[in-house]
């Protein structure tokens, strides 16, 4: 037999044990072949409810895995968690927040959906300097990692935005290895909210919320209130599986208080 | 040997069982409640520790006097016979010697009869059962009629106020005419009541004490032979105090439902915390994690000498689990997350939000997370079979089984306020009324406005007085003209204008 046919062969045979050896490891997350062959999509996936994000994740957000939210300013970022937050306790889940800078606001969540007794609020504190404020970094990671370990929620979110970069670079790198393997294998979704990547699991996936030009709808005229309409929106999902991004879908995100509106009118 | 207490009421006054409980435990720990101003104890043995029975009963009196309690005292070598003498007699102290108890008995008024057999053979209702819950058995009369215990009691009393007349009638007046009746023919008259009746008279009734089941107070202590300092050895400590406790909780089949520390500290002051558990627990090692975190946030001032432990007991929680639904975390999981949690981040920090009914903004309250509440026709399994047949189906935006749009449709991609707790003072630039440039800390910068909307007017409590408190901004009354700007800088905010206090404020940014 020729030796280029023998080494096919040979890898022909080897590849699927290779690749059971590491699934039997845990490190089979890193493999470019389906993950979810052998599991339920529904209990590989959490949907955030929004059509657009849930189209370009490929279901939704990966339960077991880290994935991030990152988006410049009113970029749709927390709506988006907020959706997720209601889809997730919609289905009976129970879902964390660790709201490192205080900004959640409980009437905006119960305006998204969110059944707000299922949902266990985490308030750091806003302010403090420059000590202060990476004490309260230190904090919010601290409780990421018991909600996580606690395998209790589906899904779990650390909310970054706002937090100034130097105070981000300061995180030990280690922490984002050490995050994932915390709920490797688990049903919990964990999401971190920034304005720019930070990390995510080898599974998990990156949700890029962009903003356009004139991407702020309103509706009433010269002659009467004008109104805040909504946010067009360009969403973005990047992962293993498409490392580049996938492509941009449009995505318009409502104001509250014009949710009854047409949305022509803009 | 057995003594009776009988508490002496003045007019009007009502009887403390509780008390004359307290006193009598002191003494013996078998105790029977005969009435609410009456208990019988067992006393055997005593004499042995003052030396004689005059002794025991004068130490009782004295107890009671320092209590605050007035009472009469009679021992004797059967309880009927102490009994009757308490309430037949008006000496302070009697005690009837052995083998005198009938001539003891003789000179007393049959009428004291009544008082001691009207509840019949199971006595005073409230002699029954617990004596905690005494006053539960004791007749009441409710909105609904009277109670079985009540009817109980009225009847029996009834049929002694009968035996008492048919006797009266009989011609006798005291207990000895009773105890001379031949006991043959008083029973083909008056049945076994009678017979019992002449049994008591004579002092022969040989009913046992049925004694009142304790209270159980699960508590431990423990001293220490030198002060410790510090939440680690304090650890150490607290284990030893627990473990006992969980065994007894455990025998009990009972759960500490609050639990209480308190630290005798070197400075001769208690530092006492307590911990209501939002589920009944009994697990030592979950205990001891609740009580280091509590004293993690609020550690004694000082060293400890000496620990104390109290346990107050609830019923074990009998929990069923679904084989549907994933496991979730226990009561005992929760509570210690929580408790870690709220170590972490301070008092307040964690729970679930909820809006609260108020017009101010931002207005909200966060609550004990309690996660065991399901939702209402929802359960996990259900909504994930309902969306794997959604995707099977090619269907979006599903529809909740009513018609309504179910959570997910009906809120779509929802603009959330992210908003600031303490409102960004901001300079803000206005043209023909309208805000043009905002400038402010906090990333928002100075931007020129590049679209806005508004004023939307709102105001709240100017109806209250202004007192002090209501100085101070984010309390009391408000007044806003409020703003949503879009900035050319990027961002959508809302901002204000106070009307009462002047000056311009960013409450929060639309992402």
């Amino acid at each position: 037999m020729p030796d280029g046919e023998e080494n096919t062969k040979m890898t022909a045979l080897t590849k699927p044990a290779l690749e059971d050896l590491l699934r039997a490891e845990k490190l089979g997350n890193t493999l470019f072949s389906d993950v979810y062959d052998h599991k339920g999509l529904e209990f590989t996936m959490a949907p955030t409810g929004i059509v657009a994000i849930d189209d370009a994740l490929g279901g939704g957000l990966p339960r077991g895995h880290l994935s991030e939210i990152v988006g410049g300013r009113s970029t749709g970022r927390a709506s988006a968690l907020c959706a997720a937050f209601a889809a997730a306790t919609a289905r009976g889940d129970l879902v964390a927040l660790v709201d490192t800078l205080d900004t959640f606001d409980p009437e905006s969540g119960a305006a998204a959906g969110i059944d707000l007794s299922r949902l266990l609020w985490i308030r750091g504190r806003a302010g403090g300097g420059g000590d202060g404020m990476q004490r309260t970094v230190d904090r919010a990671l601290k409780a990421l990692g018991l909600l996580l370990q606690a395998d209790a929620f589906g899904v779990v979110a650390l909310d970054l935005a706002n937090v100034p970069d130097r105070l981000l670079r300061r995180i030990p790198f280690t922490t984002w290895f050490r995050l994932p393997r915390v709920i490797e294998g688990r049903p919990t979704a964990c999401v971190l909210v920034a304005d720019r990547p930070i990390a995510r699991s080898a599974g998990g996936m990156t949700v890029v919320l962009e903003a356009g030009r004139s991407a702020v709808r309103w509706v009433g005229g010269a002659n009467q209130s004008v109104l805040l309409r909504g946010f067009d929106l360009s969403v973005r999902a990047i992962g293993a599986r498409q490392p580049y991004g996938g492509r941009r879908r449009g995505l318009f995100v409502t104001a509250a208080e014009a949710a009854g509106l047409p949305v022509s009118s803009s | 040997m057995f003594a009776c207490v009988h508490v002496l009421l003045s007019s009007g006054e009502r009887p403390s069982l509780d008390r004359l409980m307290r006193l009598a435990r002191d003494f013996s720990p078998r105790v029977e409640v005969v009435d609410e101003a009456t208990v019988a104890l067992d006393v055997d043995g005593l004499e042995h520790m003052w030396g004689n029975l005059h002794a025991v009963g004068a130490a009782l009196r004295q107890a009671a006097i320092e209590r605050g309690i007035r009472c009469r005292v009679a021992i004797a070598a059967r309880r009927i016979v102490a009994l009757l003498t308490v309430h037949g007699r008006d000496a302070a102290l009697t005690v009837v010697e052995s083998g005198r108890e009938a001539a003891s008995l003789a000179s007393l008024p049959l009428t004291v009869l009544e008082r001691v057999v009207e509840g019949g053979s199971g006595g005073h209702p409230a002699s029954c059962g617990h004596w905690g819950n005494a006053w539960g058995t004791i007749p009441v009369r409710t909105r609904f009629g009277r109670s079985s215990a009540d009817r109980r009691f009225r009847e029996a009393r009834r049929s002694a106020g009968r035996m008492l007349q048919i006797m009266r009638r009989w011609g006798l007046e005291t207990l000895d005419d009773l105890a001379a009746l031949p006991r043959d023919e008083l029973l083909a008259r008056l049945g076994a009541e009678g017979e019992r009746w002449q049994r008591c008279a004579r002092g022969a009734e040989s009913r046992p004490l049925v004694p009142a089941s304790e209270e159980p107070v699960f508590e431990e202590s423990l001293e220490l032979d030198w002060p410790i300092e510090g939440l680690e050895p304090l650890s150490f400590v607290l284990g030893r105090v627990l473990d006992p406790l969980g065994v007894r909780l455990a025998r009990a089949d009972a759960a500490a439902a609050v639990l209480s520390v308190r630290l005798w500290l070197v400075t001769r002051v208690w530092h006492v915390r307590t911990l209501q558990l939002p589920a009944p627990i009994r697990d030592p090692r979950v205990l001891r994690t609740l009580l280091l975190l509590d004293l993690e946030s609020h550690p004694p001032p000082a060293g400890v000498d000496r620990v104390t432990v109290t346990a107050t007991p609830a019923p074990t929680r009998v929990v069923q689990f679904s084989l549907l639904e994933p496991a979730g975390l226990s009561a005992e999981q929760m509570t210690t997350l929580l408790a870690r949690l709220t170590a972490l981040m301070g008092e307040r920090r964690c729970g679930a939000p909820a809006l609260i009914d108020s017009h101010r903004p931002g207005a909200f309250d966060v609550r004990p997370f309690d996660p065991d509440r399901p939702l209402a026709g929802r359960p996990e399994a259900e909504g994930r079979r309902r969306e794997r047949g959604e995707r099977e189906r090619g269907e979006r935006r599903p529809e909740a089984g009513d018609g309504r749009p179910s959570p997910i449709a009906r809120a779509g991609a929802v603009a959330v306020l992210r908003r600031f707790r303490i409102p960004l003072a901001a300079r803000v630039a206005v043209d023909d009324g309208r805000p043009v440039r905002v400038s402010a800390g906090s990333g928002v910068g100075s931007c020129a406005v590049e679209a806005c909307a508004g004023p939307w007017r709102t105001s709240g409590h100017w109806w209250e007085a202004l007192s002090a408190v209501d100085r101070q901004a984010s309390a009391g009354r408000w007044s806003h003209d409020d703003w949503d700007v879009a900035l050319r800088g990027g961002g959508v905010y809302r901002i204000y204008r106070d009307r009462m206090r002047g000056g311009w404020f960013v409450t929060g940014m639309m992402d």
